[in-house]
């Protein structure tokens, strides 16, 4: 049936049911059911009278019996509802979980924001901190559905990390915010520095359902304050070390010394030696640029030196005596970032530094060629070099410091250009590094260049290597005094590479091959003296790249009793006779002290060193300088308290020898002059008083000698500063540690045979009983006096410098005023001054004949013999 | 004295508000023993001495009831009228009721208790 209402009894239920509803806002009531039941029961009632119109009285009548709205205590408080919508639902599913899940794999993928701004994910462990965001919040979502009280209570603590993971990192990405927003259109660029705010408030949301749902459980949860300091706690942690590096650095080069101190004491303590192996390579700080500009706006900013200096300072290596560092380790492997498209800016390009290490740059191939005569104890070696680039798109130059052989000198140099033998022409040093940079780093065609570095030392350089699996083949020839520190034999030691900036290839192996008319025996290497066809003497090896460099490493060979003086004639040298004769060695006089350089990888010397000296007589143990944090001296009078005192002490980080060499010098000047027996290691940075010291020496030339003893290989910039000086004396390295000690304080007593060479008149008869070489060994012995007399002339002041260059160009030799550089046209020669060195003239390991070409020799001999007899028959 | 003449029997505030105070349980209790509707359980009420339940006080109750989680609700279709909606209990209606009741069983003990003499 119908049933019709009037106005008024509409209004009358109307306004009885708004009464209701204002009741019902006190009483936690849902007001709409509230109003929605009132009406089905007058609705009910009003049916049941069977009424076709309803009037006002009608409805006042039902409503009396319903009585009024309640009045409801204030203190009863409604629990909210647990309804959400499905759009509530699927916003948090959307900003809670697929944001930042979509956020960090668009990140892994393609590491948008660690190029341009900040690396949001150096490690996994930030990695598995952002993926716990997504994670956490669909196990929220769950708990809240689910309810439970374990489950809940597990939901609040992953629910708090989150906001504390979400938090940290909306702080982080706060200033491109703005553009982020923008950017989000380009690519989903914006998408990670957004998605934090979107996880916050999805984070947020989901802590008020986790505790509506534990209210209506009666779970009590925990406070998100715990989870939240936690989680931002770590993650501050995390960067806590990159900080304090950051600062410490800083302090390092900006600091009092005491700042310096204690800056370098928090680095060896709680520094990152990764971090300072990246930072010495600008390149690598680039994937951080964000994090590291931020810290050093706040603690002070570095440069690349600077964090090279600290490497060395923390742990006593040459920041590029290790590979480098990769970005960011495991993470950008996944990303498919490898060494070899890797873009870096070397910045020792055609500089006389090794510099950084270059990745994707190999020493793929090594020979080393050579033929000596034990009796003239002299030799030659040629060691040809293969460099490979297999850099996708960048051009590389391969560096390396080579230490030749004691007294040894560079006497070729060749380059292959297109599969042709180019030869070297020979110039003033500054000459031929500009000849080697227009070339090289502005023309990038192809030269290499050689130029003295040090005391037996010379830097190889050679550009542009082609990328993409590109090769450079070069050829040092040197010319070899050999040692004579046994009346029997002679020994070669082999050329080896201290400092380098590519990578030797794991499976290289060094191709040796020595050949003698003497027998060979080997000094280190696995090979033995296979007879050679014509009564010659070969010995082979291949050596792994490790074993190599060790020192000491090379050939013994034969020599006659009595073998002695030796003579020359080279006119395209000088014009007289070359002579080699052997003189005992004069016994050194004055005081003796030793610097012993405090730095980590010295421990084995300080052992070695404590060896010999606790053999030594009361009274007659040197003073022992250590150079560390501060130069400390060993307790003198009882070596055995001096020995016992090295090996109890730490070698610990790299130290500069400067402060100790100056206070040895004071010392052994103070008594009258004498010698200072330097064991050093690696030290690529001075810091410390180099001035003074040059000045030491420059003021009281002659008076005090330092025996630079390089006990670990490496760059040592503090050698390089004396290196002009005379009274530097490279000590060679022939063998062990303690071998190599002994033998320079046995030397000192005087008596060893010491080669002198000479130029004697022409005519002159020279030393009586001299050996006549041949021309091979012959222009090795002019070679050798031509160097001895380059040092002499340049030792004896500017004035002879001009004479210096020109007898070390018309030697063709690499000295400490000339260097070797190969061009590759005409053009680029005459442009630069230079004129390459006729190919006939150079010096070249000979080929012992085949026992077919020895048969070929003996019966051409034997018919040229037989022709002129007939002919002396035939003859009236 | 005596109270002034327009404010409330005292007495009738105090019971106003203990009926209030004791409806949610008798609610509760009502459906503990099983579902009901709503004009269902006013007529039960209404049958409790000293109750007078209306309707009007009853549904905004139930409501809460719902909203708080304590009671459940479903509609089911009636031939003579509108859908009848029927409340049942949940767990939490449950625990609720009984800790009302012992709640409610303390607080008549420590009331009576000091009647007692010591």
């Amino acid at each position: 049936m119908n049933t019709n209402w009037t106005d008024s009894a509409r209004e009358t239920l109307d306004r009885y049911l708004a009464a209701h509803r204002a009741a019902c806002a006190a009483t936690g009531a849902d007001a709409d059911e509230v109003a929605a039941d009132l009406r089905a029961r007058v609705e009910e009632e009003l049916a049941k009278a069977g009424l076709s119109l309803v009037n006002q009285t009608d409805v006042e009548r039902v409503l009396a019996r319903l009585g009024p709205p309640p009045v409801t205590p204030a203190t009863i408080r409604p629990l909210p509802s647990l309804e959400m919508g499905w759009f509530g639902k699927a916003t948090l599913v959307f900003l809670g979980i697929l944001v930042p899940a979509a956020a960090l794999l668009l990140e892994l993928v393609t590491h948008i924001w660690s190029e341009v701004f900040f690396d949001p994910i150096p490690t996994w462990f930030h990695v598995l901190a952002i993926a716990l965001v997504p994670a956490a919040n669909a196990y929220a979502l769950f708990a809240w559905k689910k309810g439970g009280s374990a489950r809940l209570r597990r939901a609040a603590w992953l629910n708090a990390i989150t906001f504390g993971v979400t938090s940290f990192y909306a702080v982080c990405f706060l200033p491109v915010v703005p553009y982020a927003a923008v950017a989000i259109l380009a690519f989903g660029l914006g998408l990670l520095p957004l998605s934090p705010l979107a996880s916050i408030f999805a984070a947020l949301k989901l802590w008020h359902l986790l505790r509506l749902r534990a209210g209506h459980e009666g779970v009590m949860l925990p406070g998100i304050a715990t989870g939240w300091v936690a989680a931002v706690a770590l993650l501050i942690a995390v960067e806590i070390p990159g900080a304090l590096t950051i600062w410490a650095v800083y302090r390092i080069h900006d600091g009092t010394t005491q700042q310096m101190a204690s800056a370098v004491r928090v680095l060896r303590v709680i520094g990152s030696e990764d971090r300072l192996l990246a930072g010495s390579y600008s390149e690598v700080w680039r994937s951080g640029e964000g994090r590291r500009r931020l810290l050093e706006a706040l603690l002070g900013a570095s440069t690349t030196e600077n964090y090279q200096l600290a490497y060395y300072r923390v742990t006593g290596r040459a920041y590029n005596s290790v590979p480098a560092p990769r970005r960011s380790g495991a993470l950008n492997t996944m990303r498919g970032r490898g060494d070899t498209d890797e873009w870096i800016w070397d910045d020792s390009l055609g500089a006389a530094r090794v510099g950084q290490r270059l990745k994707a740059l190999y020493l793929v191939e090594s020979r080393l060629d050579g033929h000596v005569d034990g009796d003239a104890a002299l030799g030659y070696l040629e060691w040809t070099l293969v460099f490979r680039n297999d850099h996708q798109f960048q051009q590389r130059e391969a560096r390396a410091v080579v230490q030749l052989p004691p007294g040894a000198v560079v006497s070729r140099l060749t380059l292959w250009i297109d599969g042709e033998e180019r030869e070297a022409a020979f110039g003033g040093g500054g000459e031929v590094r500009a000849a080697y940079q227009q070339v090289a780093v502005r023309q990038r065609r192809d030269p290499v260049l050689v130029t003295h570095h040090g005391p037996d030392q010379v830097l190889v350089q050679c550009f542009p290597i082609q990328p993409g699996g590109g090769q450079m083949k070069v050829r040092l020839g040197i010319s070899v005094p050999l040692v004579t520190d046994r009346p029997d034999a002679a020994r070669l030691l082999l050329p080896r590479i201290v400092e380098q900036n590519f990578t030797p290839l794991a499976e290289l192996k060094h191709a040796v091959w020595i050949e003698s008319w003497q027998p060979l025996a080997a000094v280190g290497l696995n090979a033995r003296d296979e007879p050679a066809p014509g009564g010659a003497h070969a010995l082979r090896a291949g050596v792994a790249h490790a074993g190599f460099n060790s020192p000491g490493l090379g050939v013994t060979v034969q020599r006659a009793p009595g073998a002695g003086a030796v003579r020359a004639v080279f006119p395209r040298i000088a014009e007289g006779v070359f002579t080699q004769e052997f003189h005992p060695r004069p016994a050194a006089t004055g005081t003796l002290a030793i610097v012993l350089d405090g730095s980590a990888g010295l421990a084995p010397t300080a052992a070695a060193l404590a060896a010999l000296l606790e053999k030594l007589p009361a009274g007659q143990s040197p003073p022992v300088l250590v150079a560390g944090d501060e130069v400390e001296a060993a307790p003198e009078g009882n070596p055995q308290a001096t020995a016992a005192w090295l090996r109890a002490r730490t070698f610990r980080g790299g130290h500069d020898s400067g402060a100790a060499l100056a206070k040895a010098f004071d010392h052994v000047l103070s008594r009258g002059g004498g010698a200072i027996l330097w064991l050093h290691g690696a030290q690529p940075v001075t810091w410390l008083g180099r001035e003074a010291l040059e000045q030491d020496f420059a003021r009281r030339p002659g008076q005090v000698k330092v025996l630079a003893f390089p006990a670990v290989d490496g760059p040592n910039a503090l050698r390089d500063a004396l290196a002009d000086k005379p009274d530097l004396v490279p000590v060679a390295r022939l063998g062990s540690l303690g071998d190599d000690i002994a033998r320079v304080l046995r030397e000192r007593r005087g008596g060893d045979p010491v080669a002198v060479r000479a130029l004697l008149p022409a005519g002159a008869a020279g030393p009586t009983g001299a050996k006549e070489l041949n021309a091979d060994f012959g222009g090795h012995l002019a070679r050798l006096w031509a160097a001895d007399e380059v040092t002499r002339l340049r030792d004896t002041g500017p004035a002879n410098r001009a004479g210096a260059v020109a007898l070390a160009v018309r030697a063709q030799l690499v000295t400490p005023v000339s260097g070797a550089v190969v061009l590759e046209t005409k053009q680029q020669y005459d442009a630069a001054g230079l004129q390459p060195v006729d190919p006939a003239t150079t010096p070249s390991v000979p080929v012992v004949p085949e026992p077919a070409t020895v048969a070929l020799i003996a019966g051409a001999v034997a018919l040229v013999a037989a022709f002129l007899r007939r002919r002396t028959r035939v003859a009236p | 004295m005596a109270p002034p003449a327009d404010s409330p029997d005292p007495l009738e505030n105090w019971t106003v508000q203990v009926r209030k105070g004791v409806l949610d349980l008798c609610v509760l209790n009502l459906l503990s023993v099983g579902e009901r509707h709503g004009y269902d359980l006013v007529k039960q009420l209404a049958d409790l001495p000293g109750f007078g339940v209306t309707e009007g006080t009853l549904y905004p109750l139930l409501s809460r009831l719902r909203v708080q989680g304590l009671v459940k609700t479903r509609l089911e279709e009636s031939p003579a009228g509108p859908a009848r909606k029927y409340y049942t209990l949940t767990p939490a209606g449950r625990k609720a009721a009984a800790l009302m009741d012992t709640h409610l069983a303390e607080l008549l003990a420590a009331c009576r208790a000091l009647r007692r003499p010591d």
